[in-house]
């Protein structure tokens, strides 16, 4: 308070100085300077939000602060074309040789595998019958055939007996293969549906025909073929009668499947009867020599 | 921004205005522009010793209000809060001019370029005229102070502000403002006797 009353003169000359007041216009500029700041503030967020859309190109480029950028972008860009051209070409070649093995491997597979499915495609349709055990067709057959073959070497003398097992032989391979070949196709197309529902019968008498075909052929091989199912019976082992009901218990699926054969069967036979009419005539001209050896030693 | 301002804002305090404006209420920023920008234009050109300077002060001062409104805290007066902003800003620019005086050529000019401006429009009668002396001389006198005496003693004897105000407006404590303001009036007291000798003896 001392300090306040000793330098009361001083306090009373400041305290009436002539107060200044703000110029008129003051409120008026003070406005404008707002208002200037307000468009300030609103391009600040104009230019935020145009970087913002503008993206890393736009910022990159559109300043121009590195021109040297320009060339080296457009040629890295071709680059990466050039490579990528290239690298889509390799791999499309890629791809073909990839692919073609994969298809060479599966269809080898499937040759592969079609001898080896007829056994089982035949038990398995015989399996659909349900009465006769999977694979013992097969065994009697095979039998069969081994049988026919000791009987055949057996009766070696015999010329003629021979020509009709070596016929038969060749005549059961060939429909056995054929069975089997045709099973397998009708394994991809689905026939054994169609196979099941077709009666026993018919395949009988389509068999039969097939063997009427094949007698009309050769009145020789006729004659044999009817005295095979005797020669089988008289050894007392298998009867053809009894392969023929056994393959009727198997079902009608593999004698279907000799009715689609058939056909290609047929044509084979007519290739083998050439090939037995000239083994026939062989024989022949070697009977025929024996006999003269026969009278010259008399 | 309109210029009207709502008549019931008068008789509202400076703290309630500026949380008003706080929630984007213009009017009462327009009020606190009306109750301050004579007050803070006169403390300015006090400072300064420039009307021009002193608005354009003044009128930067009202800007950071308006920018910073939001870092105004309910703890202290609006005030204080509104003359520390205003100083600020006049020291920095007294800062730059400073820097410029320093390499002007106009600085060999003892008194400066300063053209101390008439505060009335009063005919320049006798009265009037030993008053815009007067007023030139005290003028003279503080603009001779140096800074930190011469913002506290305008605080004091110019806005009226007591110590306390002024110790937070400067950031300085209560003891210092006491003191600079002692020292301040004795520096003025002795220049103004200096004057009033020169003159008597011319």
């Amino acid at each position: 308070m001392d300090s306040e009353e000793k330098y009361l003169d001083i306090r009373e000359k400041l305290k009436n100085l002539e107060p200044v007041k703000a110029g008129d216009d003051f409120v008026y500029r003070l406005h404008h300077k707002i208002v200037e700041l307000e468009a300030g503030k609103r391009k600040e967020h104009l230019k935020k939000f145009d970087s913002v859309r503008g993206g890393f190109l736009r910022n990159l480029f559109a300043n121009r602060q590195y021109p040297w950028l320009i060339p080296a972008a457009g040629f890295l860009v071709l680059i990466f074309f050039v490579f990528y051209i290239t690298y889509l070409s390799k791999n499309s070649s890629l791809n073909t040789e990839s692919t073609l093995p994969s298809q060479k491997s599966e269809q080898e597979e499937k040759v592969q595998s079609a001898p080896s499915h007829p056994p089982s495609e035949t038990n398995q349709l015989s399996g659909t019958n349900g009465n006769n055990e999977p694979g013992k067709s097969n065994s009697n057959e095979q039998q069969v055939t081994s049988q026919m073959n000791n009987s055949n070497q057996e009766k070696d003398n015999t010329s003629k007996k021979n020509i009709s097992s070596d016929l038969k032989d060749e005549k059961k391979n060939k429909v056995f293969s054929d069975v089997g070949k045709d099973s397998n196709d009708k394994d991809n197309n689905d026939i054994s549906n169609t196979i099941r529902t077709e009666p026993f019968a018919q395949k009988e008498s389509e068999n039969k025909v097939d063997a009427a075909t094949y007698n009309n052929n050769s009145n020789v091989d006729l004659s044999k073929q009817n005295s095979s199912p005797e020669i089988t019976e008289n050894d007392g082992k298998v009867s053809m009668e009894k392969k023929s009901g056994e393959s009727s218990k198997t079902g009608n699926n593999s004698e279907d499947n000799s009715k689609d054969s058939s056909k290609s069967v047929a044509t084979e036979i007519e290739s083998g009867n050439k090939k037995l009419i000239d083994k026939l005539n062989i024989i022949n001209k070697t009977n025929l020599e024996n006999l003269r050896d026969k009278v010259s030693d008399k | 921004m309109s210029g009207n301002i709502n008549p019931d804002y008068k008789k509202l305090t400076d703290e309630q205005l500026i949380l008003k404006f706080q929630k984007e209420d213009i009017d009462a920023f327009n009020e606190i522009v009306y109750r301050y920008k004579d007050r803070v234009v006169n403390f300015l050109y006090r400072y300064t010793g420039s009307r021009e300077e002193s608005e354009d002060i003044a009128q930067d001062a009202f800007l950071r209000l308006y920018k910073s409104k939001h870092l105004y805290r309910e703890i202290g007066k609006f005030s204080t809060w509104f003359y520390t902003i205003a100083i600020n800003i006049a020291k920095t620019n007294l800062r730059k001019k400073n820097k410029y005086k320093a390499i002007s050529i106009n600085n060999y000019n003892e008194d400066g370029d300063k053209d101390y401006e008439l505060t009335s429009k009063m005919a320049a009668t006798d009265e009037s005229a030993n008053a815009v002396s007067e007023n030139y001389h005290i003028q003279k006198a503080i603009d001779s102070l140096e800074d930190f005496q011469k913002e506290v003693i305008l605080l004091r004897d110019i806005q009226n502000l007591d110590y306390e105000e002024i110790s937070k407006i400067l950031n300085i404590p209560l003891g210092t403002v006491k003191s600079r303001i002692n020292r301040a009036r004795e520096s003025l007291k002795i220049t103004l006797e200096k004057i009033y000798k020169s003159k008597n003896s011319e």
